[in-house]
């Protein structure tokens, strides 16, 4: 002090212990800073579990994707297999040859309205 | 010793303060570099590392029938390329892959040897086919996806349809015609990836280029389409033909219904046919129409009031000459009225008339028919045949033109112009394509039907059925054209082929034909038949009017014209397919009967008195014959018959 020395100069120089505060002041300032150390860690896992969870959307939606383009194309296929099976040569080949059918005379059509 | 000690404290945090704010500001400076200077070029760089772009295999739009049923479909399939480099055994390799693939094994080994790094090993294979390759995973052999054309019904209108090639471009028919409407363009979708290479849809995935396609609906009719194969291929195989078309028309709108040529091709392996059958020989051949072309004669003589079907020509019994040549009938006639002249197709009949016409005026309803000119159809490779001026004419022009000889025609031509005898006299422009729709099925345009012209009055037209309908009735050239139960009207043509090496006409090739229209009072179809140098006989009558008939006979009940004598049923249960079937499959054709179609049905007159029978027919219009006394036992038609005007009813009495 004498010399000059400023208070905190003089406590670290001097090894002395600063003054302690009231008990209940010291705990409640604990409590506080707990409290924001509790929320920022908890704002931060909710931001990483937002971040995991878009990219867990991500991988979905690109599964999805890669899937309908594949049902899609299956779809087509059995589009294009219906309508080969439909093909009327085919038909008519399967008709006469094998279940026998013959095409009826005039007289043996009934139209039914 | 202590002030030493104090400035060397001072000191050493002014020079860590200092060292501190030096390594901030190399900070600063490294992201200023990084941020600022090189943003662009680091940006492109994450991005290639971890954006993917995954190409889309280009679409092409469908072919449809009117009815909507496929006829030409893309399908992604895979192509297999190898990167020789990187093949480990190529001995192995190759065997493997030939054997699979069936391909020559020597030719792979030769293309793989040439040390490109790629090397198409074959293109669009089966998914059967790369599931076996995939499963042996050969290392330096990899897949593309690319786009293939499949054509679901093999051969089914494929000169209208067309095909593509390797690279999925139109080459023949609507294929070609309408390519830029049927391609895709190419589409890339671009993702993000992870540090594994996985794909995620993180930001905002996006597609380059769009695949903007439109599907073509046709207005061909599958089934129609069919029956005019089958019947044409039936006929050029029983007379031994060269080939031969077909083509059903709607004579009210110019609807291609059907349109069949002969010999005809596979589009799935065009490659192995030879290109002569690619050709569509209904719009494509020119040939001289024969006698088809004399109800274009008549229509012009009727319109122009220069003849009436009942003025009579002296037809020379058979030889007339005209300067110096002489014209012949197939068979020797006397005198014949104008109707007779059409019915029994004379050549000098037709010629005297073509005379009374005058050449100027016959030139004119030819032109007006649409004859020398393309119908614009819509189809590639579209003739327009050939019809000279008459100041081009020499004297006998005039008379051989009038039973279709110095004259050449396409079939598209003569359809289109026989529609127009039977829709009332108007020329409508032929067409195949319906409407292009986009890909979800959403019409972006359709087509009306056009009219050209008015070509000849409602009253000619009319008068011209009943003399076309003259010539399939007995004893007329085309009697065996008329399907049981219908009424139709046709002419015959059989033409004698130019000679292109000697000049003239040739001794024994020939082109038969049959055109016509039915029903006779509400035509549906005008179809005409052509069949190029059948064996054994060459009439008209003889070898296309059957086909005619059979067409006709299948055709018309599946547009709901029934023959006469047709069993109609009411349906008590009230049971409809529409409401209980399967949901609405456009494919599926049901039973039913066309809207405005008034169909007259014999009533049941069992047990009725005569009075009660006899006031239950009234107003029908039909000639009742009566026989016995009493109440009604039997009756023809029976109940539930299609019974027309003027039919004749037999009803027989008892009275036990």
């Amino acid at each position: 002090m004498k010399r000059g020395h400023s208070h905190w100069e003089r406590i670290l120089w001097t090894g002395e212990k600063p003054r302690s505060k009231p008990v209940a002041i010291k705990f409640n300032l604990l409590i506080i800073f707990a409290l924001f150390l509790l929320l920022f860690i908890g704002g931060s896992l909710f931001y990483v579990w937002t971040r995991i969870q878009v990219i867990q959307i991500g991988y979905a939606i690109s599964d999805a994707l890669k899937e309908e383009r594949a049902l899609t194309l299956m779809n087509k296929k059995l589009r294009l297999e219906i309508a080969t099976l439909k093909s009327y040569a085919r038909i008519e080949k399967i008709a006469f040859e094998e279940l026998g059918m013959v095409k009826p005379k005039p007289d043996q059509v009934i139209v039914i309205r | 010793m202590k002030r030493k000690s104090i400035n060397w404290f001072k000191f050493r945090i002014i020079l860590m303060t200092g060292l501190i704010f030096i390594c901030f500001m190399l900070i600063a400076a490294r992201m200023f570099q990084l941020q600022v200077l090189k943003k662009e070029e680091l940006y492109r760089l994450a991005a290639q590392q971890h954006r993917i772009q995954i190409p889309i295999v280009p679409k092409r739009g469908t072919i449809y029938d009117i009815k909507e049923n496929e006829l030409a479909v893309s399908l992604e399939v895979d192509s297999v390329y190898a990167d020789p480099r990187k093949i480990v055994d190529l001995d192995k390799t190759t065997q493997a892959i030939a054997s699979v693939l069936q391909i020559d094994r020597q030719d792979l080994m030769r293309r793989l040897r040439k040390g490109r790094s790629f090397e198409w090993v074959k293109r669009k294979i089966s998914p059967e086919e790369a599931e076996e390759i995939k499963s042996l995973q050969l290392q330096g052999i990899y897949f593309l996806k690319e786009s293939r054309r499949f054509y679901p019904n093999g051969p089914l209108a494929a000169h209208v349809i067309g095909f593509v090639g390797l690279d999925s471009k139109g080459l023949e028919g609507v294929e070609y015609q309408y390519d830029s409407f049927l391609q895709g363009d190419n589409e890339v979708i671009t993702m993000v990836r992870d540090a594994r290479g996985r794909e995620i849809a993180i930001e905002d995935f996006y597609s380059k280029g769009g695949s903007n396609i439109r599907n073509i609906i046709l207005t061909l009719d599958k089934p129609i389409q069919h029956i005019a194969e089958v019947e044409l291929q039936k006929a050029v195989e029983k007379w031994k033909a060269k080939g031969g078309f077909v083509i059903a028309m709607d004579p009210s709108t110019g609807k291609v219904l059907a349109m069949a040529s002969y010999p005809s091709f596979d589009p799935n392996q065009f490659i192995k046919y030879r290109s002569k059958n690619w050709r569509n020989r209904a719009i494509s051949d020119v040939f001289e129409p024969g006698s088809l072309f004399k109800t274009f004669l008549a229509a012009a003589a009727i319109e122009e009031k220069v003849v009436k079907p009942s003025d009579s020509f002296y037809c020379e019994n058979g030889e007339y000459t005209v300067y110096d040549h002489t014209i012949h009938d197939s068979s020797n006639h006397g005198w014949l009225t104008f109707q007779q002249i059409i019915k029994f197709s004379s050549n000098i009949g037709a010629s005297k008339v073509g005379e009374k016409i005058g050449k100027e005026r016959f030139y004119q309803y030819i032109k007006g028919f649409g004859f020398g000119e393309k119908t614009r159809i819509g189809l590639p490779g579209e003739e327009k045949g050939v019809t000279h001026h008459p100041r081009y004419w020499v004297p006998v022009t005039l008379n051989t033109i009038s039973f279709g000889h110095g004259i050449s025609v396409t079939g598209i031509q003569l359809v289109t112009a026989l529609s127009a005898i039977a829709n009332g006299g108007i020329l409508m422009r032929p067409y195949v394509v319906e409407k292009i729709t986009g890909e979800k099925g959403q019409p972006t345009q359709s087509f009306q039907p056009v009219a050209i012209r008015r070509v000849v009055s409602e009253e000619t037209a009319m008068t011209l059925s009943s003399l076309l309908k003259a010539t399939t009735e007995r004893g007329g050239t085309g009697e065996m054209a008329v399907p049981n139960g219908y009424e139709v009207a046709g002419k015959t043509g059989t033409a004698q082929k130019p000679d292109t090496l000697l000049g003239g006409y040739t001794e024994n090739r020939y082109i038969s034909g049959f055109m016509g229209f039915a029903p006779i009072d509400r035509p549906k179809i005008a179809l005409l038949v052509l069949i190029d140098e059948p064996q054994g006989n060459n009439y008209g009558g003889v070898v296309a009017a059957p086909v005619f008939r059979a067409i006709m006979e299948k055709a018309l009940p599946y547009l709901n014209i029934f023959p006469k004598g047709t069993m109609v049923v009411r349906d008590e249960t009230n049971y409809s397919f529409q409401e209980e079937g399967p949901p609405t499959s456009p494919s599926i054709e049901r039973v039913r009967l066309g809207k405005g179609t008034q169909i007259l049905t014999m009533p049941d007159l069992t047990g009725l008195s005569m009075r009660n029978a006899l006031s239950l027919m009234e107003g029908k219009g039909l000639i009742v014959r009566i026989s016995g006394n009493g109440k009604v036992v039997d009756q023809s038609p029976k109940p539930g018959s299609i019974i027309e005007k003027g039919d004749i009813c037999y009803l027989k009495f008892s009275s036990s």
